[in-house]
């Protein structure tokens, strides 16, 4: 079959490796209804991603959507209602949908061309020389890249060689750690103040932070199984051009 | 004389056979097998066939949804948005990782050896090349060696 004008089923380019894979649609929506962006994370698309979570950030936060979060959950609707924006609540409303929909779109579709692209068996470098950089496929642990992302959001993006978005979610995690005051209040509840340690919460900011951990632990995840698959299969193709072409004669 | 190594999938092999072209065998000398796994009955959607691995992402998936929730209401419970964002994690992930364990657990390979051989190297050779061969098998990390005269 003649899949010319299909794309390469991975791409190393300087900033880490781009590739295809086979997504749970529904999956990919989750993690968008989680944290608009990041469904488009997990479908490579980095760029529209760091727009839409950076959008996030900004229209949540003039919109007090987190904070309304917490007065629902906490069964408080009158405080709630008065605390959200409606200016900004709207328009929240229908990206934050939007998101999730294309999000999920994007993974069907690009299941599809997953499937044409991996018939397409062509070998493909494993490594890349830049001037600035060298990136590589590797055999990873996925759960280190887990337990990176797990003590600091960012790190496991740093594993899987994906360092633009290692240093943008570092960034935004200091950001967050900040503002919500984590890490002072958990040496106060340490200390044994709960009551001292709940106060000092800056509760917008912190509600950001178990989905960006969760996501950032997810993503590292993921793309260090997706890795192993690529190198795999590559190392495969390879070796069986070297070598395939040998007869074995076991008994003459 | 064959010689027989089993490997995993790993940069190593492709060192051990340059360093075996470069000094001992030439390139036809070497026949490359892959061994598959049994073909399991996977659900196109699952990532690996793996079932702790495909449990894990559930669990991980859910515990953050659920943080989010226990975070908001410990700020009115008495112990506050950490602990019950750290209890409602572990609730979550235990509740995703068994949903999606426990409804698969018959349908996909549950034991996985830790080592699993992938490839299976087959070198021909004369007996006196034989131990530095071995050797360098050895020295990148091959699983098992076996020899036939």
């Amino acid at each position: 079959m003649n899949n010319e004008n299909h794309p390469d089923l991975y791409h190393i380019s300087l900033f880490g490796i781009t590739h295809m894979q086979q997504h749970n649609p529904l999956m990919v929506a989750w993690w968008s209804a989680v944290f608009p962006g990041f469904g488009h994370y997990l479908l490579n698309q980095y760029i529209r991603a760091a727009l839409l979570t950076l959008s996030e950030v900004t229209i949540n936060t003039l919109a007090h959507i987190n904070e309304a979060m917490i007065y629902s959950f906490c069964g408080q609707f009158e405080q709630a209602k008065s605390v959200i924006e409606p200016r900004w609540a709207f328009g929240y409303l229908v990206i934050y949908l939007i998101s999730i929909w294309d999000s999920y779109r994007s993974a069907v579709y690009q299941n599809k061309l997953y499937h044409l692209t991996k018939l397409k068996n062509v070998t493909l470098p494993r490594i890349g020389v830049f001037s600035s950089e060298i990136q590589y496929l590797e055999r990873k642990k996925p759960i280190v890249g887990v337990l990176y992302s797990f003590f600091f959001p960012g790190l496991g993006q740093l594993y899987i060689h994906r360092f633009g978005l290692a240093f943008y979610a570092i960034f935004w995690w200091w950001v967050y750690l900040t503002l919500s005051g984590l890490h002072e209040s958990l040496l106060t509840l340490i200390l044994g103040d709960i009551h001292k340690s709940t106060i000092i919460l800056n509760p917008h900011w912190l509600l950001f932070m178990p989905s960006v951990m969760g996501g950032s632990i997810y993503h590292a995840y993921i793309t260090g199984v997706e890795h192993n698959k690529l190198y795999c299969l590559s190392q495969r193709m390879e070796l069986t051009k070297r070598y395939g072409s040998n007869k074995l004669r076991l008994f003459p | 004389m064959n010689l027989f190594a089993t490997f995993q999938q790993s940069i190593e092999i492709e060192q051990a056979l340059a360093e075996l072209e470069n000094s001992f065998v030439s390139k036809d000398q070497i026949v490359i097998i892959y061994m598959e796994n049994e073909p399991a009955q996977v659900q196109p959607t699952s990532r690996t066939k793996e079932i702790h691995s495909n449990s894990f992402e559930v669990g991980m998936a859910c515990a953050t949804g659920s943080a989010v929730i226990g975070a908001s209401i410990g700020f009115v419970l008495a112990w506050g948005p950490i602990i019950w964002g750290l209890i409602f994690v572990i609730i979550g992930f235990t509740i995703g990782y068994c949903l999606y364990y426990f409804r698969k657990k018959d349908k996909v390979i549950t034991l996985r050896q830790k080592k699993e051989a992938e490839i299976l190297v087959i070198i021909q050779c004369t007996e006196i090349l034989v131990p530095p061969i071995k050797e360098i098998l050895w020295k990148y990390q091959a699983l098992t060696v076996g020899q036939s005269s």
